[in-house]
């Protein structure tokens, strides 16, 4: 787990200096919008806001990206509707995360899911925002199960975890 | 590299005059009052997109999805263990100082 990840590792934002052309996480689609212009571009346009962990500025040993999406909910029983706004909701979306095949097994897509939770944790303060969503690609899903988070029934790709959860493990 | 690059030029251009072809019967004509049938393809094509954008931006839950989101909203908030312990390790390397 994480005591087997070297001292010395930290987060920050995505930038220049990043050896994004060495990472690998095994999956293709991944690595190729992390390798490639697709990130850049989406930085730059601020579509998403993206952060990794490392232990020198150069080497990436994970990524993630985070960017705003809002909820309708529709067609919802009286009781239920009470809950929920009739208008759309914000909540913090985990777009993409991958971890360099180099260092599996030293629990760094935890550490990855934990400092996005508590980015958006923070940013909850800020602006309010009802739950972190995750698109988990291939394999990813049981993860974020194991986390807690709770998959839709028509896209169970798509899980979420709510921020009065979250607000839970950091205030 | 010139003879490279002039056929993809070439290839280009060809490609951004690529025609739609599209008959209309009298009763479509109508409907499209006004329009030529270009302005009525490209005023539509841009609509879907912005819809498509829109349907990205704003993610609409279908009922079973809506129940299962306000379901969960009317639950207790409650950590189980591993997101307990999984805090716990993230704290103590990254938030400790």
């Amino acid at each position: 787990m994480s005591q087997n990840l070297p001292s010395g590792y930290y987060f920050e934002p995505l930038a220049e200096q990043h050896d994004r052309a060495a990472f690998s996480c095994g999956n293709e689609a991944l690595d190729h919008y992390f390798r490639g212009d697709p990130i850049r571009q989406d930085v730059s346009r601020r579509v998403t806001n993206a952060f990794v962990l490392t232990p020198d500025g150069k080497f990436v040993a994970g990524f993630y990206t985070l960017s705003p999406i809002s909820i309708l909910s529709v067609e919802l029983p009286p009781s239920l509707q009470k809950k929920l706004p009739k208008r759309p909701i914000g909540a913090t979306l985990i777009g993409r995360m991958g971890r360099d095949l180099s260092l599996r097994g030293k629990g760094v897509g935890e550490m990855l899911l934990m400092d996005a939770l508590h980015k958006a944790w923070q940013a909850s303060k800020l602006v309010s925002c009802w739950a972190v969503v995750v698109d988990a690609k291939e394999g990813a899903r049981d993860f974020y199960m194991e986390n807690e988070f709770t998959p839709f029934a028509t896209q169970p790709d798509r899980l979420f975890l709510l921020m009065k959860k979250i607000d839970l493990i950091f205030e | 590299m010139a003879i490279v690059a002039a056929p993809m030029r070439k290839e280009t251009i060809r490609k951004a005059r690529e025609r739609i072809d599209v008959r209309l019967r009298p009763e479509q004509k109508s409907e499209i009052k006004g329009l030529t049938v270009t302005d009525f393809i490209i005023q539509n094509a841009v609509a879907n997109a912005r819809q498509a954008i829109r349907e990205y931006e704003t993610w609409t839950l279908e009922r079973p999805d809506a129940e299962i989101f306000a379901a969960a909203l009317m639950e207790p908030a409650a950590l189980g263990s591993q997101l307990t312990q999984a805090a716990k390790r993230y704290k103590e390397r990254f938030l400790s100082q």
